[in-house]
């Protein structure tokens, strides 16, 4: 019988384990042995609750476990030898009240001594967990309208002009400030913190470089001063 | 069925025990997002839980707010919604190919449904576009008994899915080969098409073009088509414009076919399409996974179609030397002579028939003499014409006919045609055609 699945949040548990290539991704219910990092899913939260694989290097006497986010207060987290996996919690709800963007580092250390590090990247967006905002014209105001915090993707694999890319890198230059960001997988999201970050309002002009290819994408944005919090849907 | 999968990458990860039925597909983590701000086309990521020799459909419908948009077009998806397995797979959503480019969509979700691959699209010649039952499908592997029911050859027009895929186009250097060269070289065909099981009848033309007359006049309602030029199917305004797009004359052949199904895409076949279809699969100069031993006369070729040897010509001994000679028979010939009735000989492992011999088949390709050894995707032939002699607007033909031999029946054999044949008046017999249907289906 086949089965129609809507966009709903599941109950399985996703896995979670570190890869010092970046993002990893374990699934109870993911079947494909060719599943590589380089692939939306492995990025995208599905469930509040996440299984933390660890698997300690030989010598290591402890661990610690840094978790930040946009809008969550950085978690740390210290764990020992006897523990084979933590138990991460990334919000209290079904779904996530607003979307995040997650950075996980796990140190392992062999006395001081850092022994070895591992980091993901992990996003909770809506529409993994219900419903997305589509704003189709990209001539409209809409469109270009940002308010506070926005999870912004990227990917090499939209065109077949970048899939060769090795990196890809964004730059952002907003009205009081720029920064430029270096990406080592070909895909992902970024969590654009605007918040008391001396960002300003007006324009905000997006290049994204898909390093190798010479092509790039940008993208132009208005942060206005209304000060209305974005909310999920 | 139990399956044990490991998600690998030096990752330091179990492996998980995958409890899946054969009876169980399902559709599972379903995201959607939209590339704002770089793009508005939206991303549907999901993962399909099944059998891996199953393949599936996949139906999507849109949602804004739990109020249902209806399936959203096909022509405004891409990606993987045609025969797909299990594992992850990817569907690009272009919101500017419906009606929804102007209106935000403030709460979008999708549902999708997995339906099983349509692998046979079944076409009611008799019935017009838009009238309930001129479509239906059907979900066989290979259907291997269209062959005992004459309405799939004169009042029905049958096409088989053929699913896209990667393979060697040509022949390799060991083959016996005559002609132009046949190099090869990868071509990775990107999109699912339907393709005729059968070489297009004389009584489906006549169900087109009532006025059609040509080919062998025995029992001709399910012998092929012959005598009908590129441009008597395509056009000479529109149609002479491939490869710059799809477009055909209104009043020519495939123009009333369009009309008369709905199927804007429905068209002749590239070179690309019309091998990869023949070859199903194999590597060897003919379909059955066997090459000919013998240029003129082969056996294996024997079983596969109609050619010189096995009744395509009429053969006489010389008076003076006792030579066996070979001629052209003509078109009142019975069907032992000439060509055969469609279907006749075995079909190739995607269940279509005839793709060596009976008669050649019209691609849309222009003319050119080699197609190189690079790599191409969806190759369409070249952008303009190349001259050959003193001659232009020469298209390709494939597949040898029932005068053909063994050699140029293979299915790297490569044809052009001289510019009369292009012509109506002067299309020869022995060239006829069959269509393809890309996904996703235009209507």
């Amino acid at each position: 019988m086949l089965k129609a699945a809507m966009c709903m949040p599941l109950v399985a548990a996703v896995g979670i384990c570190f890869s010092p290539a970046g993002m990893c991704r374990a699934e109870t219910v993911t079947a494909d042995i060719a599943t590589t990092t380089e692939s939306w899913l492995w990025q995208t939260l599905s469930t509040n609750t996440v299984p933390l694989a660890l698997n300690w290097p030989n010598g290591a006497t402890s661990a610690q476990l840094v978790i930040s986010g946009m809008n969550c207060a950085t978690q740390t987290v210290a764990l020992t030898p006897a523990e084979s996996n933590y138990m991460w919690t990334a919000f209290s709800t079904a779904a996530p009240a607003q979307e995040e963007v997650y950075e996980l580092r796990l140190t392992y250390y062999e006395q001081s001594a850092v022994s070895a590090v591992y980091t993901a990247r992990l996003a909770a967006v809506s529409g993994a967990f219900g419903a997305d905002t589509v704003k189709a014209d990209t001539a409209s105001r809409a469109w270009r309208k940002i308010r506070n915090d926005a999870v912004i993707p990227y990917s090499a694999l939209w065109d077949a002009t970048t899939t060769a890319a090795t990196n890809v890198q964004m730059a952002i230059a907003g009205p009081a400030r720029s920064e430029t960001l270096f990406f080592d997988n070909k895909l992902g999201y970024y969590g654009l913190k605007l918040l008391n970050l001396g960002w300003g309002f007006g324009t905000f002009d997006l290049t994204l470089s898909f390093l190798g290819t010479g092509v790039t994408r940008n993208a132009t944005l208005f942060r206005s001063e209304d000060g209305v919090l974005l909310s999920l849907q | 069925m139990k399956r044990i999968v490991l998600t690998g990458l030096g990752m330091m990860m179990m492996g998980w025990a995958l409890f899946v039925s054969a009876a169980d597909e399902e559709v599972r983590e379903v995201a959607v997002r939209q590339r704002w701000p770089w793009s508005p086309k939206v991303d549907i990521h999901y993962v399909v839980a099944c059998d891996p020799t199953q393949r599936v459909d996949v139906a999507v419908e849109g949602f804004n707010n739990g109020a249902s948009l209806g399936r959203l077009p096909e022509a405004s998806l891409s990606g993987d919604v045609y025969g797909v397995s299990y594992g992850e797979h990817h569907i690009v959503w272009d919101p500017a190919q419906t009606a929804y480019s102007n209106t935000p969509l403030t709460g979008f979700s999708v549902a999708l449904s997995l339906v099983p691959a349509k692998t046979y699209m079944i076409i009611d010649l008799s019935k017009s576009a838009g009238q309930e039952g001129q479509i239906t499908y059907r979900t066989d592997g290979v259907w291997y008994d269209i062959t005992n029911r004459v309405e799939h050859m004169t009042t029905n027009l049958v096409l088989r899915r053929i699913e896209p895929d990667t393979y060697i186009m040509g022949a390799p250097g060991a083959e016996i080969k005559d002609g132009m060269p046949q190099t090869q070289h990868a071509v990775t065909l990107t999109q699912p098409f339907y393709i005729g099981v059968f070489e297009f009848t004389q009584a489906q033309c006549k169900q087109i073009m009532p006025s059609y007359t040509g080919g062998f006049t025995v029992d001709g309602a399910t012998r092929p088509a012959e005598k009908i030029s590129y441009n008597t199917l395509r056009g000479t305004v529109a149609g002479a414009s491939w490869p710059t797009n799809h477009d055909v004359d209104a009043t020519s052949f495939i123009g009333l076919l369009r009309t008369k199904t709905g199927l804007k895409g429905l068209d002749l076949p590239t070179e690309a399409q019309w091998e990869y279809a023949c070859r199903a699969g194999t590597g060897t100069g003919l379909n059955n996974g066997t090459d000919i031993t013998n240029s003129l006369a082969d056996g294996n070729l024997a079983l596969l179609g109609r050619y010189k040897y096995n009744g395509g010509c009429l053969s006489s001994n010389r008076l003076d030397t006792g030579a066996v000679v070979y001629y052209e028979p003509p078109v009142t010939v019975g069907v032992t002579g000439g060509t055969a009735r469609v279907g006749s000989y075995l079909p190739n492992a995607w269940g279509l028939y005839d793709m060596h011999g009976n008669v050649t088949e019209w691609c849309l390709d222009f003319y050119t003499n080699n197609l190189g050894a690079a790599a191409v995707i969806d190759p369409r032939g070249p952008a303009i014409w190349e001259p050959f002699l003193a001659l232009k607007y020469l298209r390709m033909r494939r597949g040898g006919a029932y005068l053909s031999t063994a050699v140029q029946c293979r299915s790297a054999y490569r044809c052009d045609a001289s510019a009369s044949y292009m012509q109506a008046h002067d299309a020869p017999l022995y060239t006829g055609f069959r269509v393809v249907v890309p996904l996703p289906l235009e209507q």
